[in-house]
C-alpha cells in the first residue's frame, strides 16, 4: 500500500510541476527493435528510434510546431553470463539534421520470473561524444515489470502491461543532473517473436537545480525476433 | 527431452462446468477464486486458483468438470528432511549451478477425498504424491529452466524443459 501511495504522490507532484513554471515538450517516439540469436550464448539487438515533436513550452511561451528532431540507430551485442543475466556492449549513432552524436553503451540485465509477473533490472552506463569533443557520461538503473492481463504469463495473442521506471545520473563538464523516467505501456504479443507496445514515455530532468523540464512522448515499440 | 509448453488464460465462472464450480464452492476458500483455461501438450483443462490458510492452492479439472489433481505451493523447508535431502542431492548432481523457483505439492486421489481434506484443512498437513519443482539451472555450460517431478521420497520421476518466454522487450 505504501508503494501505491508513493507513486500516487509522485504522480501528483509531477502534474503540479507540469502546469506550473516548468518547461515541457511532447511528441512521438516510434521504435523498431530487431533481435537475433547468434549462438546459445550470444545475441544481437538492433534498434532504431525516431523523435518528432508536436508542442513545447520554454520561458512561458507555448510553441506548437511539427518538427523532426533525430533518429537513433543502435547495435548491441549481448552475452548470457548467468541464469537470466546478460552482459552487453553497444554503439549508438544519433543522427540529427546537422550532426551525428556517437554513444558507447555498456549494460547488465537480469530477468526474473515470479508467480504472475516478470521483472527485469538493467544497470547501464553510456558515454556520448558531442560536438567540440564534449563527453556526457550517464549511469542508469531501470526496473521493468511485465504483468499479463489475461493469465499467469503472457502467451501469444494476449495483452500485457509493461512499466519501466528509470533513474539517470548525468555528468557533463563537472555538472550533475538527475533524470527520472516512467514509461507505462500496453503490449500485445502476436507470437513469441513479435510484440507491439503503445504508451507514454514520461521524462523529468533538471529538477534539482532549475525549473523542472518535462518531456512526454507517445511511445510505439515493435519488437521482432528474427 | 520433453518440453513443457503451456498457454493459459482467465475465464469467467459461467463457462466452467457446474460440477467443478459447486465442488470449489463447497470448500471454505479465503479471497476470490480465479478460473483459468489451460492448453498444454497433454490436453486442455480448467484450473481454479484460490487461497486457504494463506496457502496458494490450484485445482485442475477435466473439460467435463472431473477433478484431476490438487496442487499446493510450498517452501522448501516444508518438504520432509529425508525427501528434501534426496531432491537436493539429485539437483546438485544434475546442475553445476541452480536456483529453485517454485515448489508445489501434487495430490492425486478421488474428488470426494481431496475435497473433504481441503474442507477440514487436513490436506495442508499431508505428504503429497509428488513434488513439482521448477528450477533455473546451468548444465554443460548452458542455462535452462526445468520442471522436475519427484515422488514423496524424493526420487526423480519426470523431467521437462520449460521453454521460457522471450524477454527482449524487458532488456532493451
Amino acid at each position: 500500500m505504501n508503494t501505491k501511495i508513493y507513486f500516487f504522490c509522485f504522480f501528483l507532484l509531477c502534474c503540479a510541476n507540469f502546469f506550473g513554471q516548468s518547461s515541457y515538450r511532447y511528441g512521438i517516439l516510434p521504435a523498431i527493435n530487431l533481435n537475433t540469436d547468434l549462438s546459445k550464448k550470444w545475441s544481437v539487438n538492433f534498434k532504431t528510434e525516431a523523435r518528432h515533436i508536436f508542442q513545447e513550452k520554454t520561458d512561458n511561451v507555448v510553441n506548437r510546431r511539427q518538427e523532426y528532431i533525430h533518429t537513433d540507430f543502435s547495435l548491441i551485442a549481448a552475452k548470457k553470463v548467468g541464469i537470466g543475466n546478460k552482459l552487453s556492449v553497444g554503439f549508438l549513432a544519433r543522427v540529427r539534421p546537422n550532426d551525428i552524436h556517437k554513444r558507447f553503451i555498456q549494460q547488465y540485465t537480469l530477468v526474473r520470473n515470479y508467480d504472475g509477473y516478470r521483472m527485469a533490472h538493467r544497470f547501464a552506463s553510456d558515454q556520448t561524444l558531442e560536438i567540440k569533443n564534449r563527453v556526457e557520461v550517464r549511469f542508469r538503473y531501470r526496473t521493468t515489470f511485465e504483468i499479463p492481463l489475461q493469465g499467469k504469463s503472457v502467451d501469444f495473442k494476449e495483452f500485457y502491461l509493461k512499466v519501466n521506471h528509470e533513474i539517470l545520473n548525468r555528468f557533463e563538464n563537472n555538472s550533475y543532473d538527475l533524470g527520472l523516467r516512467v514509461i507505462p505501456l500496453l503490449g500485445y504479443k502476436y507470437t513469441d517473436k513479435s510484440k507491439l507496445e503503445f504508451g507514454l514515455d514520461y521524462r523529468l530532468n533538471s529538477f534539482l537545480k532549475s525549473g523542472p523540464n518535462h518531456t512526454s512522448w507517445v511511445s510505439i515499440n515493435w519488437y521482432l525476433k528474427i | 527431452m520433453a518440453q513443457k509448453r503451456e498457454k493459459e488464460f482467465r475465464i469467467s465462472e459461467e463457462k466452467i462446468p457446474s460440477k467443478a464450480v459447486s465442488l470449489i464452492k463447497s470448500i471454505n476458500t479465503s479471497g476470490r477464486i480465479k478460473w483459468y483455461y489451460e492448453e498444454n501438450e497433454s490436453g486442455n483443462s480448467y484450473e481454479a486458483k484460490f487461497k486457504k490458510k494463506k496457502k496458494k492452492i490450484s485445482i485442475e479439472f477435466g473439460l467435463k468438470g472431473n477433478l484431476q489433481d490438487v496442487e499446493i505451493k510450498i517452501k522448501e523447508k516444508e518438504i520432509p528432511e529425508k525427501a528434501q535431502f534426496e531432491i537436493r542431492d539429485f539437483l546438485d548432481k544434475y546442475f553445476s549451478k541452480y536456483r529453485i523457483l517454485k515448489i508445489q505439492q501434487q495430490f492425486i486421489d478421488s474428488a470426494e477425498t481431496l475435497v473433504n481434506k481441503l474442507r477440514n484443512n487436513s490436506l495442508l498437513r499431508e505428504t503429497p504424491n509428488y513434488y513439482e519443482i521448477e528450477v533455473y539451472g546451468k548444465k554443460n555450460n548452458i542455462s535452462k529452466m526445468m520442471e522436475f517431478r519427484f515422488d514423496s521420497t524424493g526420487k526423480m520421476k519426470i523431467l521437462r524443459e520449460i521453454i521460457p518466454n522471450n524477454s527482449d522487450h524487458l532488456e532493451y
